[in-house]
């Protein structure tokens, strides 16, 4: 693979890491490498929980990861913290 | 709480995006690479180093001025070789905070970050060959004073400690979640203030629990050294668990 045309980047909302930031940081790094003209996707998967007292999933902010059903202290976190380069496309040329 | 959204909402497996390309001409290439790798790779070897020289380790993080350091210089004096500590300092710039360590006789490393906001794992191992190991029970890594960064990045740690001073505001917790999530011990610092301020301690310990319901708080001052002795016991009782996790 000679030149990345594209990279998919996964960023979850609770990573920690701001995607627009990223983006531009992403923009001024890559010159001069194999990246300069890739074009980059960003997912950002939402705060997924789990309410082991309700036995149900549920979306939440970071600033209050409680199932808002119960107010439960025990969950655990199913998604929202990536902070993963998925894939990469490119060509020979 | 936001809605559930089909866009945003992706399982583990479910790839979507770019990969389903309209250029057959361009070539795929999953790689499921966390960004941080390389600092996952060094921490593991700082964790293993930690491991067998026994020796208990805590990330301290906190903004600028909470007391990180006002509270180790306490800690080490109260101390008085009980334990056997050391120390790992991280500032952008100066070496002040090794300082005032070195002054209580305690093995100290100062980093300088320079533009960094953060330590990595990969500077904590090179502080670690400048450090005693094999004598030390305990060690403390200073973090850098931001609330933000120092979450993203293991360092090989046992636990992180977050420290916030009770004149941040309650809500701090909750501006900042991650710390506070990634946190197994919180101290609130500079509680002989409480008199003097508008500060709501249950409704901040309310936020806390928002974002991790089974952290432990101590409420702390170096000044009238009130839960000084709780902290303490904590910091023994953790050394005793560790030499105790690896005598069988």
């Amino acid at each position: 693979m000679g030149r990345i045309a594209r990279m998919v980047l996964e960023i979850g909302q609770f990573s920690g890491v701001e995607p627009q930031l990223l983006r531009m940081a992403f923009e001024v790094i890559v010159s001069g490498t194999v990246l300069e003209k890739a074009e980059i996707e960003m997912l950002t998967p939402q705060l997924l929980l789990y309410c082991r007292a309700c036995e149900t999933e549920y979306l939440a902010e970071p600033d209050d990861l409680r199932c808002q059903a119960c107010l439960g202290e025990e969950f655990d976190i199913l998604q929202g913290k990536e902070m993963r380069v998925k894939s990469i496309a490119g060509g020979d040329a | 709480m936001s809605q559930l959204s089909e866009d945003r909402l992706r399982r583990p497996g479910e790839i979507k995006g770019l990969e389903q390309t309209d250029h057959p001409e361009l070539r795929v290439v999953r790689l499921e690479e966390e960004v941080l790798a390389a600092n996952e790779t060094v921490a593991a070897q700082n964790r293993a180093l930690f491991r067998q020289h026994r020796l208990y380790v805590m990330n301290l993080i906190s903004s600028p001025g909470a007391g990180k350091t006002s509270l180790l210089v306490e800690t080490l004096l109260k101390l008085n070789n009980k334990l056997r500590c050391g120390v790992i300092e991280g500032d952008l710039q100066t070496a002040h905070d090794a300082q005032r360590i070195a002054e209580s006789g305690t093995p100290v490393v100062q980093i300088n970050t320079r533009d960094a906001c953060h330590l990595n794992a990969a500077m904590v191992g090179e502080a670690l060959a400048a450090l005693p190991l094999p004598e030390l029970d305990l060690l403390f890594i200073e973090n850098v004073g931001n609330l933000i960064c120092p979450s993203a990045f293991d360092l090989g740690e046992h636990e992180k400690v977050v420290l916030m001073s009770i004149t941040e505001g309650e809500d701090k917790p909750v501006k900042y979640p991650l710390a506070f999530h990634l946190a197994k011990l919180l101290l609130l610092t500079k509680i002989d203030l409480l008199p003097h301020l508008r500060f709501d301690l249950d409704l901040c310990k309310d936020y806390v629990r928002r974002v991790n319901p089974h952290i432990e708080i101590l409420t702390t001052s170096v000044y009238d050294e009130s839960g000084l002795e709780a902290w303490l016991d904590a910091l023994q009782q953790r050394v005793e668990e560790e030499k105790r996790a690896h005598m069988a």
